[in-house]
């Protein structure tokens, strides 16, 4: 029987554990009664590569512009592709659904879907947040334009895909299906639960080192900071019963027997109604069970909460249910460019948080940004002094990781973007339009681009002094170094951003 | 290594003690051989700040002195935990010796990990320079990041030095 959909991963996307959508979309078009495979080709080819060397050629060729590749990894990355077209000409399934996570998959999409377009004869479709190559709430839909008006693909579908999906294999149209008219889900209690039975067996690269899924409980967020577009792509924040998400943590240890998760929401704690009921239907099932506490792990993103929205006993409970490993947007530690920020919480509140973290064992990890356009010498002088201050949280482990970005980007969708006049943005190069990293604050001027850089270099390097571990600065360091280039030659434009 | 030098490190040790018996127990602290607290220990904690040193090692020493081995057996203290800017060192605590001052009908002996001075006599802990970063080292925290996600300081310095360069147009 002729496969009715066969979706696949493509590079560079993380290989720590399997790719939620792909799986959740298997799971959901399923439950419609379609048939479903899932091929990450993504990790077959990041996986095979074991020269270290090669491995950063390889992503640096995918998601760097202009980078270098070498005659040997273009073979690496050409037979690859062969093998992935032929996989998918001899399965031959009556769709073929790219996943283009975000725009470091455009280059392998693009490249992917000329070669098939020659050999299959299914209908090609494309989905994703990398769409977009400014943002996932820009309206400004290019790539997917871009191949479709190549008839380089037959769909693209915007917005989340389970309904866009399900639409295509029925009757090929419906919302966001070639059009930007995505209607968002309201109840995401409705889903089917993800099917990783094709990826199970991978060998994903588990910071952990036991098998991890992604989970994902909520859409959209329920803050409106200035400097991110979230909320403008999921107009609504909505969020699943914590019953429902704990009892599909209970329903894959059960059948893979998967004891930590992942979540990959935005937040996990936007409901806190929801978050507690989950932390309470998994100690329950725990005791129900004869199993001790924290047998299992999760984790996801967090927002710093005050000590009236979140009790000392809030946190008890969800490390008894296993909760770890938490990433927080915490982006400055000065607490004037966080209200600038619209951030929603001081730095009693972030006290309050890391000491509720550390006498429960709970472990995080911070999300920076530096050099908002209000940011001036004292504000990243105060970051540096509180990094300083929590230098003991790094030490003890409670804090396991500082991941700093590239400097401020700016998206299309987000406050910043949108409200450029009022905050006195505007392109640094001869660009028209506002985006990335090339920008420049009127209010602001001494901030410029190669300041915003310093002090990201400055912070690294205290940082790692004091004993944090900074995670993916070499990558974002070189990717920040290839914009500045092309920024300074006249040639970073947003619509060939990548290798045009 | 530019600013660990600079900022201060607060220690803080947790102890117990005998009960008044017309003089409590008389302690003292000593950070690389200066002292840093002295002190009547009738309390439960004792917090001082030390400058930490960049290279080396660095000795922390807790003294039991001034009790009479004739006449105020019972005396003693007992270190009970150790705080480094709020770290709790956990086992590490245990990594130390004691060299008490005997009476002299008793033999000279050395004696790891016994946190208890019932003798005149001290506790040694010995830390590698940076202190804080050994501490991390000591517990077992994780540092590692995950493949792919590193940051090397080759790459950095290289960045660095390549802005080091530039100048705003």
């Amino acid at each position: 029987m002729q496969t009715d959909l066969l979706l696949i991963n493509v590079p560079r996307i993380s290989l720590v554990y399997p790719p939620a959508g792909t799986s959740l979309l298997k799971g959901v078009v399923e439950q419609q009664g379609f048939t479903c495979k899932v091929k990450d080709a993504n990790y077959e080819l990041l996986n095979s590569i074991n020269d270290d060397d090669d491995f950063e050629t390889i992503t640096n060729y995918f998601t760097i512009p202009n980078a270098e590749i070498t005659t040997h990894c273009q073979k690496i990355i050409d037979q690859w592709y062969t093998d992935l077209v032929n996989y998918i000409v001899e399965l031959n399934p009556k769709h073929v659904g790219i996943s283009v996570f975000t725009f470091e998959c455009q280059v392998a999409t693009r490249e992917l879907c000329t070669i098939l377009r020659k050999v299959y004869k299914g209908k090609i479709i494309i989905g994703g947040a990398g769409l977009s190559t400014t943002g996932i709430a820009t309206q400004v839909n290019d790539f997917g334009n871009h191949l479709l008006d190549n008839k380089q693909v037959d769909y693209y579908v915007r917005g989340e895909g389970e309904h866009a999906l399900t639409d295509i294999l029925k009757e090929n149209t419906g919302d966001g299906i070639n059009n930007d008219n995505y209607v968002q889900i309201t109840d995401l209690n409705e889903l089917a639960y993800p099917n990783y039975d094709d990826v199970i067996n991978y060998n994903y690269r588990y910071t952990i080192e036991k098998i991890q899924l992604p989970i994902t409980s909520s859409r959209g967020c329920v803050r409106r900071c200035s400097f991110c577009d979230i909320h403008a792509f999921w107009k609504k924040y909505t969020y699943r019963s914590g019953e429902n998400v704990a009892y599909e943590m209970v329903a894959h240890y059960e059948k893979y027997g998967v004891r930590d998760f992942f979540f990959t929401d935005s937040l996990i704690n936007g409901n806190l109604k929801s978050f507690r009921q989950l932390c309470q239907t998994l100690v329950e099932y725990y005791k129900e069970n004869n199993l001790p506490d924290r047998f299992f792990s999760w984790g996801g993103q967090w927002i710093v909460r005050t000590e009236k929205q979140l009790s000392p006993q809030d946190y008890i409970n969800a490390a008894k249910s296993g909760m770890n490993g938490l990433a927080m947007g915490v982006e400055s530690l000065s607490e004037q460019i966080r209200i600038d920020m619209n951030k929603g919480f001081t730095n009693q509140d972030l006290d309050y948080t890391l000491e509720q973290f550390r006498r429960n064992s709970i472990n995080c990890y911070f999300l920076m940004i530096v050099g908002y356009p209000t940011e001036k010498e004292e504000h990243h002088l105060e970051t540096m002094q509180m990094f300083t201050k929590y230098q003991g949280y790094a030490i003890d482990g409670t804090i396991f990781g500082v991941n700093l970005g590239g400097t401020l980007s700016i998206d299309e969708g987000s406050p910043l973007h949108k409200d450029s006049l009022h905050f006195g943005l505007e392109p640094t190069s001869e660009n028209e339009e506002l985006f990335g990293f090339d920008w420049t604050s009127k209010d602001n001027p001494e901030l410029t681009l190669l300041k915003r850089i310093n002090r990201r270099i400055d912070l690294q390097e205290l940082l790692m002094d004091l004993g944090y571990t900074v995670w993916n600065g070499d990558h974002q360091l070189k990717r920040l170094k290839a914009s500045y280039e092309r920024i300074k030659q006249n040639t970073y434009h947003f619509k060939d951003i990548l290798h045009s | 290594m530019s600013v660990l030098n600079k900022i201060p490190i607060t220690l803080k040790i947790y102890y117990t003690h005998s009960e008044h018996s017309g003089q409590w127990p008389l302690c003292r602290i000593l950070w690389d051989n200066k002292q840093v607290a002295n002190f009547e220990a009738n309390g439960q904690e004792i917090e001082f700040t030390v400058l930490p040193k960049l290279e080396g090692t660095s000795t922390l020493i807790v003294e039991h002195y001034g009790k009479n081995a004739y006449t105020e057996h019972d005396k003693y203290i007992e270190v009970v935990g150790m705080r480094v800017n709020n770290i709790d060192v956990k086992n590490m605590l245990w990594d130390s010796t004691q060299y008490p001052i005997t009476a002299p009908w008793d033999e000279p002996f050395q004696e790891d990990g016994n946190l208890y001075l019932g003798h005149n006599g001290h506790i040694i802990w010995k830390f590698n320079n940076p202190l804080l970063l050994d501490i991390q080292k000591r517990l077992g925290v994780r540092t590692g990041t995950q493949e792919g996600q590193e940051s090397t300081k080759k790459v950095l310095n290289e960045i660095k030095e390549y802005f080091a360069n530039e100048k705003d147009r």
